[in-house]
């Protein structure tokens, strides 16, 4: 990226300062038709359902027969009631066992709820929209599209390995429809097994296609002349591939292991990607090779590690989005934090995955995520 | 996200960002980002003193505008980040393409030195 050229390195001619402030904001929805009320599922079961709040009103709750059913344990058979009351939208608790939540806050009695407002019911999260018919009528084919999209990025994704070693078992939970996120392992003919988690840059429809592209070529094996039990050749040849500029300015970071029973350790690398956590006995120490992103740069290098494994060792693969939170007080959360709950003890009953995603739910106290939320955890 | 232009001397600009490079403001801000790494310019220090939050979209208009540049045989530095936007921008490893300095002062000496 540098230049030693004595004629490139051009001073300023003139001195004119300027100071132009630009404001970054959201984009306003459209405008045109009769506006109507309607609650979008932004979080939780459903993501992506949107209800129409009428004068009749609907009970939300766990039984298939409220207008809004949600299918978790968290929620009361009839938990609270939507309607329209004079134009405005109402939300009444039920006196549901664990409680109403209106922009953060627990409600008792009924409450009128906002255009934007966030009702949240258990973990499903719900946002109040103001939006004409037909634009309801646009997104929701749109949404059915996005759908199918989501179902087949999930198809690609691999069961969990409930039996063997090392055990795998993964959360995987985008964003959006479509995050850009993605995971995989396989077995090479020598026995040895692959495991890999790529981040794409952003999220949404442009980032799901990027990333489904990548794991294609990593699940079907086409990156030419590639040793795929050689995590340096594995991500120079991605870097090759997949340069940015030829894939619409999109890049992804990647953490990749090979993983040996017989010589009892993993070989690792990674290209702009949190280093995994490999836990032992209460100790976690970091895997984590730094090397730049893949696309970014195609004079990129990157080089791998070996890692000892031992029976009982558990270790984690996962992406920025896992820790990147900002906690209830509002303070912006680290790698160092979550590497503090994955090194606690697993709870019984409780996969792994869960426990950790759910301890970090706790923390953040979030009612929709900003980043897709993807952990994978190897135990052995 | 706020972009603030302190200097533009044409050839050579001093900018400053602030608040949080997220998918959601890169998005709002992306195409004014890009107008000011027009043909004329060729060298640009960036201040992210400001910068509370860098996601993997702030570091893609980066490394862009850092690829423009040195298309024109010009450079890119970048200076000042608190110590998490600098963690993520080493994460990224874009600091073995993208010079970061510590302060305005630095930067100036790394945007132009031979």
């Amino acid at each position: 990226m540098r230049d030693d050229d004595e004629s490139s390195k051009k001073r300023p001619r003139t001195t004119r300062t300027t100071r132009l402030e630009i404001q970054g904001g959201l984009v306003p929805p459209s405008a045109g038709g009769e506006l109507a009320s309607y609650l979008l599922v932004i979080s939780g079961d459903g993501v992506g359902r949107r209800f129409e709040v009428t004068p009749s009103g609907a009970d939300i709750g766990r039984s298939a027969e409220a207008g809004i059913a949600v299918r978790e344990s968290a929620v009361s058979s009839r938990h609270c009631r939507v309607a329209l009351v004079e134009g405005r939208v109402e939300v009444e608790d039920l006196d549901s066992t664990n409680g109403t939540w209106v922009d953060g806050r627990q409600i008792s009695g009924t409450v009128v709820l906002e255009a934007g407002s966030v009702l949240q019911v258990g973990r499903t999260v719900m946002r109040l929209e103001l939006r004409s018919q037909a634009d309801v009528l646009q997104a929701m084919r749109l949404n059915a599209d996005l759908e199918k999209a989501a179902a087949y990025v999930r198809a690609l994704l691999p069961n969990p390995r409930e039996e063997g070693t090392p055990r795998i078992e993964w959360v995987f939970e985008p964003c959006e429809a479509l995050g850009g996120d993605a995971f995989g392992y396989f077995d090479l003919e020598d026995g040895r097994t692959v495991l890999y988690l790529i981040d794409v840059c952003g999220h949404g429809v442009g980032s799901a296609l990027h990333s489904v592209a990548v794991v294609n070529a990593l699940r079907q094996r086409t990156l030419p002349g590639v040793d795929f039990g050689d995590p340096a050749a594995v991500l120079a040849a991605l870097n090759r591939t997949f340069e940015m500029e030829a894939h619409g300015d999109q890049y992804f970071t990647i953490w990749y292991g090979v993983i040996d029973r017989e010589r009892r350790g993993i070989i690792h690398a990674a290209g702009g990607h949190p280093a995994a956590v490999l836990v032992r006995g209460g100790e976690a120490r970091d895997l984590g090779v730094r090397s730049p992103a893949i696309g970014l740069f195609p004079t990129s290098r990157f080089r791998a590690e070996e890692t000892p494994l031992e029976p009982g060792d558990r270790l984690f693969v996962f992406s920025d989005g896992v820790f990147e939170v900002v906690t209830r007080d509002g303070v912006d959360w680290s790698r160092d934090d979550l590497r503090l709950i994955m090194q606690a003890r697993p709870e019984d009953g409780i996969p792994e995955p869960h426990r950790i995603r759910d301890a970090v739910d706790e923390i953040s106290g979030a009612d929709h995520r900003d980043d897709d939320f993807s952990l994978l955890v190897a135990t052995f | 996200m706020k972009m603030t232009v302190v200097e533009d001397s044409g050839d050579f600009a001093h900018l400053a960002l602030e608040g949080r490079l997220d998918s959601t403001t890169v998005g709002a801000l992306e195409v004014k980002f890009f107008a000011l790494f027009g043909p004329q310019r060729h060298v640009a220090i960036i201040d992210l003193g400001g910068v509370s939050f860098i996601a993997s979209m702030g570091i893609r208009i980066l490394v862009t505008a850092a690829k423009t540049l040195a298309a024109r045989k010009g450079r890119l530095v970048l200076f000042g980040p608190p110590a998490l936007v600098r963690e993520s921008l080493e994460a990224a490893g874009i600091d073995q393409a993208i010079p970061i300095a510590d302060d305005e002062a630095e930067a100036r000496r790394l945007a132009f030195e031979s």
